[in-house]
């Protein structure tokens, strides 16, 4: 009988060991996924805030071209014979102004040109296309990509084309 | 007696304890501060963004701030690597509550943009002189200021012990831009024009002169376009516009060369792209197609006053030589003759 009781109670303290070392163990995965999550978290937080940040440094660099006196005739309206000068070998120029690496291209929407013409040192102002820093678009992969419609000042033939702005940001 | 599961029971506590006290003093000693520290660099960011933003939109507003800038262009806080777009020229004083606004340095020809961020300030003029040149000197300085009233930014009149000021910078301004406009010398009637000897707290002392003398704040010698600035510890610097005399105000020969800096590199990048454009439309305008003869005349004409600038410009910016007067004079005759010929251009439509 005392032998029963003993080997029961032996029993009973080895199942008691095993739910503790059950429970011991789902605590400690309980508590490295929560750490896993956190982090996990921190994480998304930390790149989500990065993207908003490259976001608005690029709205700002965009911003930049339609008021910066390097290619407006007055603000907001972009003057042709300045975008002109930016489309050779004028990257350097270009990034000092707006701050960061990127391409922009500049579209005149003219009803009477069904065409893209790009505009070089030959054909302007017979042209309605403007690129500025063509190997960054060239060259690179992925591209964060922002549109705005701006007014351009055609200088030679003095009217006002609605045009828009793609502004190409390697991402 | 206690027995071995007893024991095991203990020994599991105390491990589970001491892991959620261990991940409790963690977050207490890295997380915390580090939480403070978002919270600082968050707010500094709003800053970067507000300043930013207000040079594109050009909308002025009120900032309260909590954190502690430290103004060291293109920096806002060094100790957190928040800094403004190198693009964006910034002129801060800090305080708790900031206003930001967006003013610009217009050569006539050419214009840069820039943003002030202020707090309460209080200007007072120590007028010398009653010569118009000296009311033109007060008319740019304050120009460079923003017209607020929340913070209150207020601007007045100092001789002897007699203080006039004015609760606005627009209502500040309407006499002196009467008597610079009529460029008479203007005496205002029971204004002692002798040192301010009263002791006006919390306010910026600019000293208006025509001789160098000895004088506690800041001191404007005005010349013939421009003039020269003498600083506490008697250094003395070369102004050419309003906004090299604010940006001493604000943070001395630092923010001085700051300014400086900026406003020849982008100037350089102008010039260089305005004499291609020159050519280029000289190009255009000698095709039988688009023929304009005044035009042909008055690019060529500007082009070579437009290279001389450049000269000017690219020297002045290599070797610092904004605080040279002679430099900085022939570089007021550069500019006048080439707002001459850029309003001929605008006039006959040929730019």
């Amino acid at each position: 009988m005392i032998y029963w009781i003993s080997k029961g109670l032996k029993l009973k303290g080895q199942f008691g060991i095993m739910e503790y070392i059950l429970l011991s163990v789902f605590l400690i995965v309980i508590l490295i996924l929560g750490i896993f999550m956190l982090s996990g978290f921190e994480q998304l937080k930390t790149r989500g805030s990065d993207s908003k940040e490259s976001v608005a440094g690029n709205i700002l660099s965009m911003n930049i071209i339609t008021h910066s006196d390097l290619f407006t005739k007055k603000d907001g309206q972009l003057d042709d014979s300045k975008l002109q000068g930016f489309v050779e070998n004028s990257c350097e120029d270009f990034e000092k102004t707006v701050g960061q690496q990127a391409c922009v291209e500049i579209e005149a929407l003219l009803p009477s040109a069904r065409e893209d013409n790009n505009c070089n040192a030959g054909n302007y102002p017979e042209c309605n296309k403007w690129t500025i820093c063509e190997e960054v678009c060239t060259s690179r992969g992925g591209f964060r990509i922002l549109t705005l419609p701006v007014n351009i000042y055609r200088s030679i033939q003095d009217r006002v084309d609605l045009g828009i702005l793609t502004f190409k940001a390697p991402s | 007696m206690i027995s071995t599961f007893e024991i095991f029971k203990i020994i599991i506590g105390i491990i589970i304890a001491g892991f959620f006290l261990f991940f409790a003093v963690k977050f207490l000693v890295v997380l915390a501060p580090q939480q403070t520290q978002n919270i600082e660099v968050a707010e500094l960011k709003s800053i970067k963004n507000t300043i930013e933003k207000t040079l594109v939109y050009g909308i002025s507003q009120n900032l309260t701030v909590r954190s502690e800038i430290e103004y060291f262009p293109p920096y806002i806080s060094r100790k957190n690597n928040v800094r403004i777009d190198g693009s964006v020229p910034f002129f801060l004083n800090d305080g708790n509550l900031l206003y930001v606004y967006p003013n610009s340095l217009d050569l006539g020809f050419w214009k840069m943009g820039w943003v002030g961020v202020l707090p309460e300030t209080k200007v007072i003029y120590n007028l010398l002189t009653f010569s118009p040149e000296a009311y033109k000197t007060i008319l740019e300085i304050t120009e460079q200021f923003p017209d607020s009233s929340e913070p209150s930014i207020t601007f007045g009149l100092c001789g002897g012990e007699t203080e006039y000021t004015s609760n606005t910078k627009t209502n500040f301004l309407k006499p002196i831009r009467g008597i610079v406009e009529a460029n008479q010398s203007y005496q205002i009637q029971g204004f002692n024009y002798a040192q301010c000897t009263k002791q006006i707290p919390n306010s910026i002392k600019v000293t208006i002169a025509d001789t160098e003398i000895d004088t506690d704040g800041i001191l404007v010698i005005h010349e013939n376009n421009g003039g020269k600035v003498k600083l506490a510890g008697n250094k003395m610097l070369v102004y050419k516009d309003g906004l090299d005399i604010f940006s001493v105000i604000l943070g001395g020969e630092q923010i001085y060369n700051y300014k400086n800096e900026i406003q020849f590199s982008q100037l350089s990048v102008f010039l260089k792209k305005e004499i291609e454009r020159m050519d280029l439309l000289r190009k255009v305008y000698s095709n039988p197609q688009y023929r304009t003869p005044d035009c042909i005349g008055l690019l060529a004409t500007a082009k070579p006053n437009l290279e001389n600038l450049k000269t000017l410009v690219e020297i002045t910016a290599a070797n610092d030589n904004y605080n040279t007067k002679d430099e900085m004079d022939l570089f007021g005759e550069l500019v006048s003759i080439l707002n001459e010929n850029y309003n001929q251009l605008e006039s006959k439509g040929c730019s």
